[in-house]
């Protein structure tokens, strides 16, 4: 799911990188970030074992600037074992586009195999029909002897015909390529009247309005007033920041973002796996903060960052409140967002492809 | 346990291993309905206390590695060390999540309000201070040292404004001539594409040159005008 910010004119993109442990996912971000510039990326975050093995997930933050408008691309990678599946669907949530990475070695077959599928069911517990995202495949690991021939990785994993890119993810070939093309579908996708109607719940897109972000804020500095608290956002899962009052942590807002959202949903998922217990919410305790959040609906939640004299019961009862009033604001905007990005439908076509072109200036 | 310890992050002696089996079981104990298991950063449990009935414990400790990376992210852009996690529930369930000596991190599930200021305490006071000596004490196991996983080639910059044209011209033509990349152009071009990554990544300027040059003249001729 897109995010569109009439007041800032931002768009905010979520693509994800998929595939079997050992791919070259984490590579291929690694090289991305190696590769732009640093005013077009964020904070590069990667959550490893000790021994490279992706944990949750990780992150990279690209930006471009087009036709007056800021594109913001969330780059996520998910973590290929099997331990950590809980994780992986998570960060599938609201994907725009999604990067299928091969790894082409001939033994590792089966395991891509498995990792099709899994992507597949994973999306539809998502409630997302697979062949409505748009989707890349990345045959990565082409300098290996043991390489197959692309003719049998097409044959074995192009089922949908999809744009696909042989690549050398630790020297970089092909990477790139990779994902400036998943970057242009998911904004073409954006300028397709109707695409929206293909998209599961948990993945359409948002359009806010310069009255929307002025409404929320609001809400928000109220909180603060109320419950004591310092700083307060309001959180999409798939997204991150979708508004926010007082003053901000310094550090890349994107990565921020993104960082609460996985946090929290993987909070929500533990807490699921309790039999029986419904989620409430987390608290993160620190020697000078306490961050507190709480779902508003069955995509956002709240969260407010205090000092540690703040009374809990006073910051619980103002979230409480919050939570209602920021549901129905969000309420209105889910409603009217569809009729919206039809009518930026033309915006899309006509900065896609300048997006597209600046970001290949990397 | 079932699990063996090169799964995990450290290696107890079997007289540490009894310390901490005796530990999490006196934190278990002071808390209401509680359960209470160590972890490596990853995930992998090391030893449970008061074993919960009904939940998936992998699962939930897979999960807790997750989620409490992403809480240590946050902690670091609030210019905090660390954070401790707690995870509420509408019945007063509660999942904690404590750090213990930035190699290992304590789960306790248990019923009760405000559970994290008395955890807190106790992570503070003598049971805290020995479970992080249990922890320190352990063993680090063989770590091999992973290569770098990027090698980037420093291509030159010829090399790459041709690339850069040559990807610009084949999105252009994607767009104008969806039609026209039938299964025998993908395949070329995916073909072409593979001789130039690995060109490119062997350090073959010319020839990545001679091969961006081909193939524009090649995708000319599919594509007139
Ligand atoms: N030879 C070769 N090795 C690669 C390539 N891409 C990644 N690797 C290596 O494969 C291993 C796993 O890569 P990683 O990015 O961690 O995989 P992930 O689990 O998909 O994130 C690392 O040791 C990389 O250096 C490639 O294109 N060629
Ligand atoms: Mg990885």
């Amino acid at each position: 799911m897109a995010i569109l910010r009439e007041a800032t004119k931002e768009v905010i993109c979520k693509i994800v990188y998929h595939g079997a442990g050992r791919s070259g996912k984490t590579t291929s971000l690694l090289h991305m970030n190696h590769r732009l510039a640093p005013g077009q990326r964020g904070q590069f975050i990667t959550l490893e074992t000790p021994t490279e093995r992706t944990l949750f997930f990780d992150l990279l933050p690209v930006k471009v600037l087009a036709g007056g408008y800021s594109f913001r691309y969330l780059v996520f990678a998910t973590p290929g074992q099997e331990y950590y599946h809980a994780s992986r669907r998570l960060v599938l949530k609201g994907a725009d586009a999604i990067v299928f990475v091969v790894d082409s070695q001939r033994e590792r077959a089966q395991d891509n195999w498995e990792s099709w599928e899994l992507l597949e069911k994973n999306l539809k517990e998502l409630g997302q029909r697979a062949d409505a995202l748009p989707l890349v495949i990345q045959y990565n690991k082409r300098d290996l002897p043991n390489a197959m021939p692309l003719e049998e990785a097409e044959r074995r994993y192009n089922v949908r015909r999809s744009f696909s890119f042989p690549a050398i993810a630790r020297t970089g070939q092909g990477v790139y390529e990779t994902f400036l093309t998943a970057a242009k579908l998911a904004l073409t996708r954006l300028s397709l009247p109707g695409a929206e109607n293909a998209m599961g719940e948990l993945f359409h897109s948002l359009v806010i309005t310069e009255d929307d972000g002025d409404r929320l804020t609001k809400q928000l500095a109220k909180l603060n007033i109320e419950s004591g608290a310092t700083t307060s956002f309001l959180v999409e899962e798939s997204s991150g920041i979708i508004a926010s009052a007082g003053t901000l942590p310094a550090g890349d807002q994107e990565a921020l973002g993104a960082i609460l959202a996985c946090n929290f949903m993987a909070a929500q998922e533990l807490a699921g796996n309790l039999a029986g217990a419904s989620f409430a919410g987390t608290v993160q305790r620190g020697r000078q903060w306490i961050l507190r959040s709480m779902r508003v609906d069955q995509r956002r939640f709240v969260v407010t960052a205090c000092g540690r004299g703040a009374a809990s019961r006073k910051v619980r009862d103002a979230m409480l409140y919050a939570r209602g009033a920021l549901g129905a604001q969000l309420k209105m905007v889910d409603q009217m967002s569809p009729n919206r990005l039809r009518q930026a439908h033309e915006v899309f076509s006509s900065v896609t492809a300048i997006a597209v072109h600046e970001l290949g200036k990397a | 346990m079932a699990i063996g310890d090169a799964n995990v992050g450290f290696t107890l002696t079997p007289q540490g291993r009894m310390r901490l089996i005796r530990l999490l079981d006196t934190f278990a104990e002071q808390l209401p309905q509680a359960s209470a298991f160590l972890t490596d950063l990853a995930g992998r449990i090391v030893e449970i206390a008061r074993k919960p009935v009904g939940v998936k414990l992998e699962e939930i400790s897979a999960l807790a590695a997750g989620c409490y990376a992403s809480t240590h992210q946050l902690a670091g852009a609030f210019q905090e060390k660390n954070f401790a996690l707690a995870f509420q529930h509408e019945d007063d369930r509660q999942v904690l999540v404590w750090p213990v000596g930035e190699r290992a991190l304590l789960v306790v599930l248990l019923r009760g309000v405000s559970a994290l200021e008395d955890l807190e305490e106790k992570m503070e006071g003598p049971l805290g201070a020995d479970l992080a000596a249990v922890v320190q004490e352990a063993r680090e196991p063989l770590q091999s040292v992973p290569p770098p996983r990027i090698e980037p080639a420093e291509v030159p910059p010829e090399v790459r404004a041709l690339e850069r044209a040559l990807t610009e011209l084949i999105m252009d033509l994607q767009a104008k001539h969806p039609t026209g990349f039938t299964p025998e152009v993908s395949s070329r071009l995916l073909h072409a594409r593979e001789d130039l990554a690995r060109a490119i990544a062997g350090g073959d300027w010319p020839r990545a040159g001679e091969l961006c040059a081909s193939t524009r003249a090649w995708l000319g001729q599919v594509f007139p005008g």
